[in-house]
């Protein structure tokens, strides 16, 4: 009886609870790119689960080079890509990366990427420890639906 | 006048209004397309003579655009977000024409950046959206005319690392006579452009 308690005990200590991440993502995905691409790009939703704000400062991904966080930008005719050095998602809400928008540039990959493969990345988060997450590569035309209504919404 | 030459009259002059009912309805004109995505100039401006590479390696130019009616985009291999945003674009447009149409425009990718993107490299990189689209890249003279003949920018930027290319997101209708015929213009849906361009398609 004591031992089975003890065992309890011992247990019960060695599973702490699980925290949640802060940053959550919601179908987050590198977009397969042609396998002659030195840049890729990926989408999808960043949640902030808690109270404060989360200021993300930069961000790191399994087989490239380098990531950061851009922004298209369209005038008067023009596109270009702004480089975000810091991206903050609110509390409680979440920040929509999309084609023609926002979405994490991902430079010079190992190798090229196909759909079904899996790319682990590394947001660092300002005041907080790094969150990895684990994003797969899809195709565009599986997301088409998505997309029918426009480039998504601008800032 | 007795009935005989009467009825003669009338006859006629019935057949003279259904001839004339007839050629107004057999001869008169197809409307002219109106664009609604798009626009579509009232007068088709001539391309300069100018001189690219194609992705086979061989001179693309002018006459390579006579014939049959191009969708031209202008961009770069090393663009993650808009350049592929608009050749899966420009895919579906190809495909609705194709289905609705029975034919559709060809597809030109000119690639701004010809220090980084090789014909072989612009190759492999459409392939990979439709083997069916062309490619070319040139020297900067020849980037300068085209570009400036169907009024669209380019513009490279450096940065710490690199250089980032800035680049007019139009895409540019050139006619089977090797002219400017009209421009999309961001926000690019291919319903709005394929519906715009199946006006084009067929007329004599």
């Amino acid at each position: 009886m004591i031992a089975r308690l003890a065992l309890t005990g011992l247990l019960a200590t060695a599973l702490p609870a699980q925290a949640a991440e802060p940053l959550r993502a919601e179908r987050l995905w590198v977009r397969e790119a042609p396998p002659v691409a030195k840049v890729l790009a990926a989408y999808g939703r960043l949640c902030n689960d808690t109270d404060a704000d989360i200021v993300i400062e930069g961000v790191a991904a399994e087989g490239f080079a380098r990531a950061e966080v851009h922004r298209t930008v369209e005038k008067d005719g023009r596109t270009s890509m702004r480089h975000l050095r810091s991206l903050t998602v609110s509390a409680n809400d979440c920040v929509a990366l999309e084609p023609g928008g926002l979405h994490v540039m991902l430079f010079d990959p190992a190798g090229p990427l196909r759909a079904g493969d899996t790319v682990s990345f590394i947001f660092s988060l300002a005041g907080r420890d790094p969150v990895t997450l684990a994003v797969p590569v899809e195709r565009q035309q599986d997301h088409h639906d998505h997309h029918q209504h426009g480039h998504g919404h601008e800032h | 006048m007795n009935i005989r030459a009467l009825l003669l009259v009338v006859v006629a002059v019935i057949a003279a209004i259904g001839g004339v009912i007839a050629g107004v309805t057999l001869f008169s004109p197809e409307p002219p397309p109106q664009f609604h995505a798009g626009t579509l100039l009232s007068a088709p401006r001539p391309l300069p003579e100018f001189e690219l590479r194609s992705t086979e390696n061989a001179p693309f130019t002018r006459a390579d655009l006579g014939g049959d009616w191009t969708l031209v985009f202008f961009g770069f291999t090393h663009c993650p977000d808009v350049c592929p945003n608009t050749l899966f674009m420009l895919d579906r447009v190809v495909d609705q024409l194709r289905e609705r149409k029975g034919v559709a425009p060809r597809v030109l990718f000119v690639s701004v950046d010809a220090e980084r993107d090789s014909p072989e490299t612009i190759r492999a990189y459409l392939d990979y959206f439709d083997p069916a689209f062309i490619g070319a890249t040139g020297d900067r003279a020849n980037l300068d005319r085209i570009t400036q003949a169907m009024s669209v920018a380019y513009e490279l930027q450096p940065l710490e690392q690199g250089y980032d290319v800035i680049h007019s997101s139009t895409i540019v209708l050139i006619g089977p006579d090797a002219a400017v015929h009209g421009f999309f213009t961001p926000p690019l849906h291919a319903d709005a452009i394929a519906a715009d361009v199946a006006q084009l398609l067929g007329r004599s």
